[in-house]
């Protein structure tokens, strides 16, 4: 019957009728909700515990994270050292929570410039001709052979280390992954009735392209990037790790695994407890990216 | 028609949770005989027919004092029973035919998967058979290694019926075999399908359709609502219809009504004198009827195929419509009407030829120069819901056609209500998502669309084919409507003869990226000079009856 026919677009209104009902019934649905909400639910409250960190450092943990105290080095975890301290004797707890700032802002700043990039270079290649989308096409290609990390490597090895840096490098190797994703849909777009249908009321090609073409070309790109904002953490993180990001003292989770790792043996918590800050954000983004992408196709 | 019915079925229902589809339907069908169920979209002919599978689905409850299939109760059969019914005993065939066959698998495959489950044949015997029955459906042996996208919409759905009737089912039930097919694979289709019940099968034939299944149905049941409303022998139902439903489907029906006459029972539109108000500010002043408004010369548009070989979409196309009447474009699918459209809506250059519109140039000139008197020519496509934004609501959509007319003056909800309404629709849908609309209502929306920008020429391209046949009728009406009170002119391109033979003022036939044949409708018709025209003719579907 007409239904299958009906139902394409991404939005689907409420149905009534047999196929609907058909799918689940209403309670074994709403156990499956539940089970599937965990999840998210959890990977917000750690969301939101990462943003306060970011946001207001000093209200979750009022400890300086600079503060030296050479008789309270290696200290396993207590009551007055939640997560123990380090060789230094400064509190882990509060440099993870102060790390979290720089951590959040490079992934975000990397995941924005990568978008931004990607943007241009989907755009042209969608909506260039031929010639234009074969070039950024082989372009992006060659960008995608080599590993996101070694890109951002080669981009700190010719420009310093830093985190200006660190942003623009992993900015830079998140970009070809986005770029195709956008190029796909201007493309698929670009011929679709609903553009030809604004060309013939006679729009502008700036109005279509802002109006119809980006917004409904961005959509699924933005919940990747969600999924992609963990991911840079991880690259940010992993830079500092190298001794090529944020410098030593300063709070910050890869210089911190860094720092820990040649204590391992005897202070598992200078190590372990920034790492699992690095897991926590990048699975907490990736559930919440997730959940919205499934949103977004049920929808 | 013997004694003992093949398929005998009292008191039927079937729901789904709460609701109930289905109540108390009683079928009978007997050997050799073709029972017809004809309905709109949502009446519950295909759920039933489903039933008659045992496939209406997870979470069904399916109840009836009787289900008796050839002397077997099937009331209480489990799942291995039916398995052991379908494909073999009692076949299906589906309207969509891309859709139901798997594309990564050839037509051959999907015909043998019967054979190798139901018999146990080996593959040499199960090949001929295979083949043999692709010749017995029209279709070629080496069809057999094909892919259902390398065959046409006709070849596809005959290929569905092979595989249904691989097994020489006792009762074939066909949903909806021909609504996406043109006019003359639908009558192939139909030939074969008369063939197959002459040949002893009984049929249970699905569709929304009064006219397609006339030809083929010895008995019609016409259904609503999850009920059967009249049942009888097809002459019967189509000449002295008991229920009013009924005679406002045949009403509904374009075959054989001329031009000018409703079809539907609904008022169309609500005339409002404020809307014809507010469609007079127009750049563009009315021409006088029969002028030309659109006019196309010598278009030619060819594609270079994969193979390397030249097509020739547009073949030295002119026609011209004229303002306030309506030319209708006929052709089958890949007949050139949609290259044509698309050149004439300035969506493709053609190699050469030109368009005029309102006597300006049109067709070639720089986009640029086009724009500004866009505004003068709308169209409005097949399938509307994929012209509109889909992260839009209704109003937002029509204000956003609204703001690409010339004039500049501020347009707001009360100019989406009032377009609404022009298109018989209530205000309130402004704020609704178009996926939430009917078929119906979606159409509507985009006409309004279309006509926001207040053009004075509109192209519809296959308008109401994906309509239900009552659905259709009801816009085929608001067309009529609109063009009487706003002086439209249209090109109404469609693959349906009757639909087009309704609207037209005047007709063209394309046939192969050419105009085989043009001239004033009623002209054409009762005089067909081109071959193509007679066998486009003769393909056409009419009521039985008439």
């Amino acid at each position: 019957m007409d239904d299958t026919r009906l139902q394409r677009g991404p939005r689907r209104g409420p149905r009534t009728g047999p196929h609907r009902s058909r799918l689940r019934e209403p309670r074994r649905r709403a156990g499956l909700l539940r089970a599937r909400a965990a999840g998210p639910v959890l990977a917000a409250l750690a969301s939101l515990f990462l943003l306060l960190a970011a946001v207001a450092p000093g209200w979750l943990a009022p400890t300086d994270p600079l503060a030296i105290d050479p008789a309270a080095a290696f200290q396993a975890p207590s009551a007055a050292h939640w997560l123990g301290t380090d060789e230094s004797g400064r509190d882990i707890y509060a440099r993870i929570v102060h790390g979290a700032r720089p951590s959040l802002l490079i992934g975000a700043a990397a995941t924005g410039l990568g978008l931004g990039l990607a943007l241009v270079l989907g755009l042209v290649a969608g909506l260039g001709g031929r010639l234009l989308d074969a070039g950024v096409g082989r372009i992006v290609e060659v960008l995608l052979a080599l590993p996101g990390l070694l890109l951002a490597l080669v981009f700190i090895a010719l420009a310093g280390p830093g985190v200006a840096t660190t942003i623009v490098a992993v900015g830079l190797s998140t970009a070809p992954g986005y770029a195709r994703i956008i190029r796909s849909q201007v493309r698929s777009l670009r011929g679709s009735p609903m553009i030809e249908a604004a060309r013939v009321l006679g729009h502008s090609p700036a109005r279509i392209l802002a109006r119809h073409l980006l917004p409904n070309a961005l959509g699924p790109v933005m919940v990747l990037a969600t999924l992609g904002i963990g991911q840079a953490v991880v690259w940010a993180s992993a830079l500092s790790f190298l001794g090529l990001g944020e410098a030593p003292p300063a709070p910050e989770w890869g210089a911190m695994l860094a720092a820990g790792r040649t204590y391992l043996g005897f202070a598992w918590w200078m190590t372990f407890f920034p790492g699992l800050a690095i897991v926590a954000t990048a699975a907490s983004s990736t559930v919440l990216g997730r959940a919205l992408q499934r949103r977004a196709v049920a929808a | 028609m013997s004694a003992a019915p093949l398929l005998r079925v009292d008191g039927l229902d079937v729901g789904f949770g709460s609701t109930a589809v289905v109540h108390d339907v009683s079928l009978r069908i007997g050997r050799g005989e073709c029972l017809a169920l004809v309905g709109e979209s949502g009446s519950g002919k295909s759920v039933t027919a489903r039933a008659l599978l045992g496939l209406a689905g997870r979470g069904a409850r399916v109840t009836a004092r009787t289900l008796d299939f050839d002397g077997t109760d099937l009331s209480t059969a489990g799942q291995r029973a039916w398995r052991r019914l379908r494909g073999s005993r009692i076949g299906l065939v589906l309207q969509d035919a891309l859709v139901s066959l798997d594309p990564l698998r050839t037509v051959g495959r999907e015909i043998d998967d019967a054979l190798r489950l139901h018999t146990g044949l080996p593959a040499a015997a199960r090949a001929a058979k295979t083949t043999g029955l692709l010749e017995a459906m029209g279709l070629a042996a080496g069809d057999a290694g094909r892919r259902a996208g390398e065959l046409s919409g006709g070849m596809r759905q005959r290929a569905l019926i092979a595989a249904a009737m691989a097994l020489d089912p006792d009762l074939l039930i066909a949903d909806e075999p021909t609504t996406a097919l043109d006019a003359e694979a639908q009558a192939q289709v139909l030939d074969l399908l008369a063939g197959l019940r002459a040949g002893g099968s009984s049929l249970l034939l699905i569709s929304h359709d009064l006219a397609v299944v006339s030809s083929v149905a010895d008995r019609v049941a016409i259904m609503r609502g999850g009920r059967i409303l009249e049942q009888g022998p097809t002459e019967q139902v189509l000449t002295a219809p008991e229920h009013g439903y009924t005679r406002m489907l045949l009403r509904a029906v374009p075959a054989g009504r001329p031009r000018g006459t409703r079809l539907s029972t609904v008022h169309a539109g609500a005339p409002d004198p404020r809307s014809g108000a507010s469609h007079d500010q127009q750049p563009c002043p009315a021409p006088a009827p029969g002028a030309p408004a659109l006019e196309a010369r010598n278009l030619v548009r060819t594609f270079s195929t994969p193979g390397g070989g030249i097509l020739h979409a547009a073949d030295n196309v002119s026609l011209r419509v004229e303002a306030g009447r309506t030319l209708g474009l006929v052709g089958a699918s890949g007949s050139g009407k949609s290259t044509t459209a698309r050149i004439l809506l300035g969506l493709e250059s053609p190699d050469s030829g030109s368009v005029e519109l309102f006597g300006q140039p049109w067709v070639p000139l720089p986009e640029a120069a086009r724009r500004p008197r866009r505004t003068q020519l709308g169209a409005i496509y097949q399938d509307p819901l994929s012209s509109f934004d889909p992260r839009r609501r209704v109003g937002a959509i029509l204000a956003d056609a609204l703001s690409s007319a010339a004039v500049g003056q501020a347009r707001g909800a009360d100019d989406v209500a009032t377009l609404l309404e022009l298109v018989g629709l209530d205000p309130d849908l402004a704020g609704r998502h178009p996926a939430t609309l009917s078929g119906g209502q979606r159409q509507r929306v985009a006409i309004a669309r279309a006509l926001a920008p207040g053009p004075r020429m509109i192209i519809c391209d296959e308008p109401v084919s994906a309509l239900d046949v009552s659905v259709q009728a009801q816009i085929l009406d608001l067309l009529d409507d609109l063009q009487a009170r706003l002086g439209l002119g249209y090109l109404f391109i469609s693959h349906d003869l009757a639909v087009v033979r309704h609207v037209s003022d005047r007709l063209a036939v394309m046939h192969g990226g050419r105009i085989v044949e043009s001239g004033p409708t009623e002209e054409v018709f009762a005089d067909p000079r081109h071959d193509y025209t007679r066998a486009l003719l003769a393909a056409s579907p009419t009521l039985a009856s008439g």
